[in-house]
């Protein structure tokens, strides 16, 4: 059981910076991933809390200790791998290794093996050769491993990308249970943003070795505070189009074309000093209609536009609207679709409630409401 | 809780074992560098000090160079270079154009050919030496740099093949055929796309050959005249009046050596691709 | 040329590769400007059609008509035919320019008409910045985007793209699908694109041909696909083999029914009516994630209604997709939100008979 702060660590290889000053702090007992496109530098993260690389510059603590030039050897981490890393013996030779490390008697082994082996769920395959295992009870066998060394925290990287989808959700959700029962601190390395939503505690999002946000699943997907991480997770990402403010009303625009009247989001913006902006908003928030009604919803920004791409996803479709020379995508289910009759080249008005929408400051790509 | 100095003990243990480790490693590195550097600590020595042992270095010399130039050692490195550079182009330009046939054409019996080309190297040179020593003789190549470059371009042909083959299976057969639907011809697809892919694998089979080459003592010894002999047939005739003059040696050593480790230091990353003939291919 | 006539048409052709059977009498036709999505899995024979219609490998049998004409013997740069390779097969060594150059070298173009028409190219697909860069010093994206230029530099009457998405990041795919499929209508070029990933298809096809083990099995506009997959793998392939599926045995009289999920089920009487005039004694319902309800408890189904266990769930940030299982059979839900259940809790599943798929249990065939 340990917290894990991470302070101002910056890591080169060569002349590539892969980290550059993150700074992070990872609860006792919490489950945090970190998620990122490939090259984020996540996986050096990782392995700078293991001891596997040292940091270029700042410190690694576990608790309040300085754990930044212990090696890997001592660290008292865990760590499971993308491909589990087997010995071709019993899985309870596997299971039972570190602790013979550890100096355990051999009565002490055989009920410490049993009672980790019960616990993820392989207890019957004890005598088996790993060799007679399926993907995912070798991946349930490395877990094992790891936790039989008892560690203060326990590291994955990617270790259900190879596993078929249900088994990855099944394992998932073992996964979860554990976690609550052991209530130990885990740090999980992904590029698969469903996995770090659906398992996650907190999540932080990298890119270009860079920390761009550190939250719930809630928070990322819904208040992402960079155009990255509005971008990155969802799909469709994020969308962005580019507003002007007008001084005289206060109203919204996008080029010419006047999308909010009310002049409440527009003065929020003026004192921030900022009469340009990124309007972000989620594609399955964006209601179409062909013709509005003639009231005016204070609630909603109407954009209008002409449909460019219609794309069939089977379970939704994914229409593109073209305005004002942006573009952005409108997620619907199958029955809107087919309710409004859409066509390449229609002319629509897209709906987005104001409490739906983000908006971020063009110059450094932050969100500022 | 546990205690604020749990590290301190393992860490210490951690220390201990990993001095070993490379005190070991250091001792066997020893092992294999010493006789190098009594090469080197030769070389430089004045000759009075030959036998002061091999650690004494009181003056830095190059009596032992000049020594070597008045024995001839220069022109006999002039040799090595002639005869293994001409050896390793005339080996280069074959194997190309041939593992570009194995690996792209349906060439008929493409194995056997492939490996029979290997087994040539896998008799002994010396059961060749005779029937090559009297041809020579009696067409009037023995004594001629021509000769002997002959000989070793066949020597290197067959490891060159199957290096630079296995550079060419390893390009997607994809590439060949983008270029025939756009239109190229087949020269144009060997030199101007093949070609320029594969330098690292003609470089690496260039680098091994000439090692081979350089090195070669044998057909040198019997193939050669006195104006074309090569240093390593020099070095073997090397003894002095009163027995071996060790400076001289040394010496004539350093610079036949040193050609070939700036070759292996500058091509090392090709060669040891080379040495898997494409078993790492994904 | 009439404007309804076929550019190409492909008849009847087989392939066989040491004895076995690749492709098996495959024939289509397409009118000038369409997309043909080729659907099948890795292995399938995509590659294979793809590159005889190239002219890089002969056909056993059968005719490949290009504008009318017969190319079976044409080599591949006389047939007007490009082809994207699915390794992409970008000359390394060369830059990015002289890629997508290179067909127009091979024809002897003037430097001048070369330069404009890369310039034209590189523009369409946003690649003038890394015209200078050489083609192994370049990113996932960025390749794909030279290698689809270097296909459209030559003057073509129908491009072939052989897995152009794969190997991308999802949200580099995603992003270069909608600009492809752009581009496509932008250009009204004839593209045949094979493909493994049914998005790919759906999303991109005018119509949809899937080819499973070298043979054609269905053909038709993505919607016809998906809502009336001809048979049962079909419909597994689309979902990535995560279909909702139950197997329904009813007796020959038409009065006992039983599932493979064991007992506790439900059926709407009006669908168990539906059912029976089928006439076939087994039955598999089947339906999408979209299709189908799972909750603590599901008080009306107008279709079948089986008990499971909740097994797990993705968070989509958009939405839920919840796993459960009954027995061998997992069943997948997407929702707004999760049900207020924990893990291995039963759960009641609902497919409502508007959403079932039916097909025979015997052949695999679409009943309804």
């Amino acid at each position: 059981m340990v917290s894990i702060k991470l302070v101002d660590i910056s890591k080169t290889f060569g002349s590539v910076e892969a980290l550059k000053d993150v700074s992070l702090e990872i609860r006792d007992g919490e489950l945090f991933a970190i998620l990122g496109p490939s090259g984020c530098g996540k996986t050096t993260l990782l392995r700078i809390v293991a001891g596997l690389e040292k940091p270029t510059k700042g410190r690694v603590y576990f608790d309040d200790i300085d754990v930044t030039n212990i090696p890997a050897e001592i660290r008292d981490v865990s760590m499971v791998f993308q491909f589990y890393a087997l010995y071709p013996t019993t899985v309870f030779n596997n299971i039972a290794l570190p602790l013979k490390s550890k100096g355990y008697s051999r009565i002490d082994i055989e009920k410490r093996v049993k009672e980790i082996a019960e616990l993820v769920g392989i207890g019957k395959a004890l005598n088996l050769h790993i060799d007679k295992l399926n993907i995912a009870d070798k991946q349930k066998v490395a877990l094992a491993r790891a936790m039989a060394k008892e560690p203060q925290v326990y590291l994955f990287d990617e270790p259900l990308t190879i596993l078929d989808p249900v088994t990855r959700v099944i394992m998932r959700s073992e996964l979860k249970k554990l976690q609550h029962r052991l209530k130990q601190t885990m740090i999980y390395v992904t590029h698969d943003q469903i996995e770090a939503l659906t398992l996650a505690d907190r999540i932080a999002v990298m890119n270009f070795g860079v920390v761009e946000q550190v939250g719930t699943s809630w928070d990322v997907y819904n208040l992402p505070n960079t155009t990255f991480v509005g971008w990155f997770l969802g799909e469709p990402g994020m969308n962005f189009v580019e507003i002007a403010v007008d001084k005289d009303d206060l109203s919204i625009n996008i080029g010419s074309k006047k999308i909010f009247r009310d002049p409440s989001l527009g003065k929020k913006l003026l004192d921030l000093g900022l009469e340009k902006a990124l309007l972000g908003f989620r594609a399955e928030n964006v209601v179409l209609v062909k013709e509005v009604p003639g009231v005016h919803d204070p609630n909603s920004i109407v954009i209008d536009g002409i449909i460019r791409v219609i794309e069939f996803f089977g379970t939704h479709y994914v229409v593109n609207v073209e305005t004002e020379g942006s573009e952005f995508k409108v997620k619907l289910s199958v029955s809107e679709f087919n309710k409004l009759m859409l066509g390449e080249n229609d002319k629509v008005k897209a709906l987005v409630r104001v409490d739906k929408v983000c908006f971020f400051n063009l110059d450094n790509n932050r969100r500022v409401l | 809780m546990r205690k604020r100095n749990q590290y301190t003990t393992p860490l210490v243990l951690y220390r201990v074992r990993k001095s070993l480790k490379f005190a070991l490693l250091i001792a066997l590195l020893a092992i294999y560098l010493i006789p190098i550097y009594g090469m080197f600590s030769l070389a430089f020595k004045p000759r009075a000090e030959i036998y002061s042992g091999l650690f004494e270095l009181t003056r830095v010399t190059l009596e032992n160079f000049e020594e070597a130039y008045r024995y001839g050692a220069y022109s006999a490195i002039t040799n090595s270079i002639i005869v293994t550079v001409g050896g390793v182009a005339i080996a280069l330009v074959l194997a190309v154009l041939a593992s570009y046939a194995f690996s792209r054409f349906a060439v008929k019996g493409k194995n056997i050919l492939m490996f029979y080309i290997l087994s040539t190297r896998m008799m002994p040179p010396i059961t060749l030496i005779i029937p090559i020593f009297i041809m020579f003789f009696n067409v009037g190549l023995k004594g001629t740099y021509l000769g002997l470059i002959l000989v070793y371009a066949m020597m290197s042909l067959p490891l060159s093949i199957w290096m630079i083959k296995s550079f060419i299976d390893d390009i997607p057969k994809d590439i060949d055929q983008a270029a025939l639907v756009d239109g190229h011809s087949t020269m144009f697809i060997l030199f101007k796309i093949i070609i320029p892919m594969v330098i690292p694998g003609i470089a690496a089979s260039a680098a091994f050959a000439a090692i081979m080459l350089w090195n070669e003592f044998l057909f040198a010894l019997l193939l050669s005249g006195v104006d074309t002999k090569p240093t390593s047939v020099l070095l073997s005739s090397i003894r002095g009046e009163r027995g071996f003059n060790w400076g001289r040696v040394a010496a004539i050593e350093v610079v036949y050596i040193l050609p070939i480790i700036i070759l292996v230091f500058w091509l090392q990353k090709y060669m040891l691709r080379g040495l898997t003939f494409g078993t790492v291919r994904r | 040329m009439g404007k309804d006539e076929y550019i190409i048409q492909v008849e009847k052709i087989a392939k066989t590769y040491n004895g076995r059977r690749v492709l098996n009498d495959i024939s289509f036709a397409l009118r000038r400007g369409e997309l043909l999505a080729i659907l099948g899995p890795p292995g399938s024979g995509k590659t294979t059609l793809l590159k005889i219609i190239a002219g890089l490998i002969k056909q056993d049998a059968g005719d490949v008509i290009i504008n009318g004409r017969i190319v079976n013997d044409l080599p591949p740069y006389e047939r007007g035919v490009s082809l994207v390779f699915e390794t992409l097969a970008l000359y390394p060594n060369m830059s990015v320019y002289e890629n997508i150059a290179s067909p127009l070298i091979a024809e002897k173009k003037d430097k001048e008409y070369i330069d404009r028409r890369v310039g034209e190219i590189s523009r369409l697909l946003k690649i003038e910045h890394i015209l200078g860069r050489k083609a192994d010093k370049l990113s996932g994206g960025e390749r794909q985007r030279v290698a689809i230029a270097r296909a459209l530099a030559k003057e073509a009457e129908i491009y072939l793209l052989d897995e152009p998405l794969s190997n991308l990041d999802a949200k580099i795919r995603y992003a270069l699908r909608t600009e492809f499929k752009k581009l496509k209508s932008l250009l009204g070029k004839t593209i045949i694109l094979a493909t493994s990933d049914p998005s790919d298809a759906l999303a991109l096809g005018d119509k949809v041909m899937l080819l499973f083990n070298g043979a054609v099995i269905q053909e038709g506009p993505p919607i016809d696909i998906y809502y009336a997959p001809r048979n049962i793998s079909i419909a597994r392939y689309l979902t990535g083999n995560i279909l909702n599926e139950v197997s329904i045995s009813i007796d020959s009289y038409g009065k006992s029914v039983s599932m493979d999920v064991g007992q506790e089920f439900s059926i709407d009487p009006y669908f168990l009516k539906v059912l029976r005039e089928v006439g076939e004694t087994s039955i598999t319902l089947a339906s999408y994630a979209d299709g189908c309800i799972v909750d603590k408890s599901v008080e009306s189904c107008s279709g079948i209604k089986v008990a499971g266990e909740f097994i797990g769930y993705e968070y989509r940030g958009s939405e839920y997709l919840v796993y459960a299982r009954k027995g061998e059979r997992v069943f997948r839900s997407l929702r707004a939100s999760l049900p207020n259940v924990t893990f291995g809790e039963r759960v009641e599943v609902c497919i409502p008979h508007t959403n079932a798929l039916l097909f025979s249990g015997k052949t695999g065939s679409l009943i309804r």
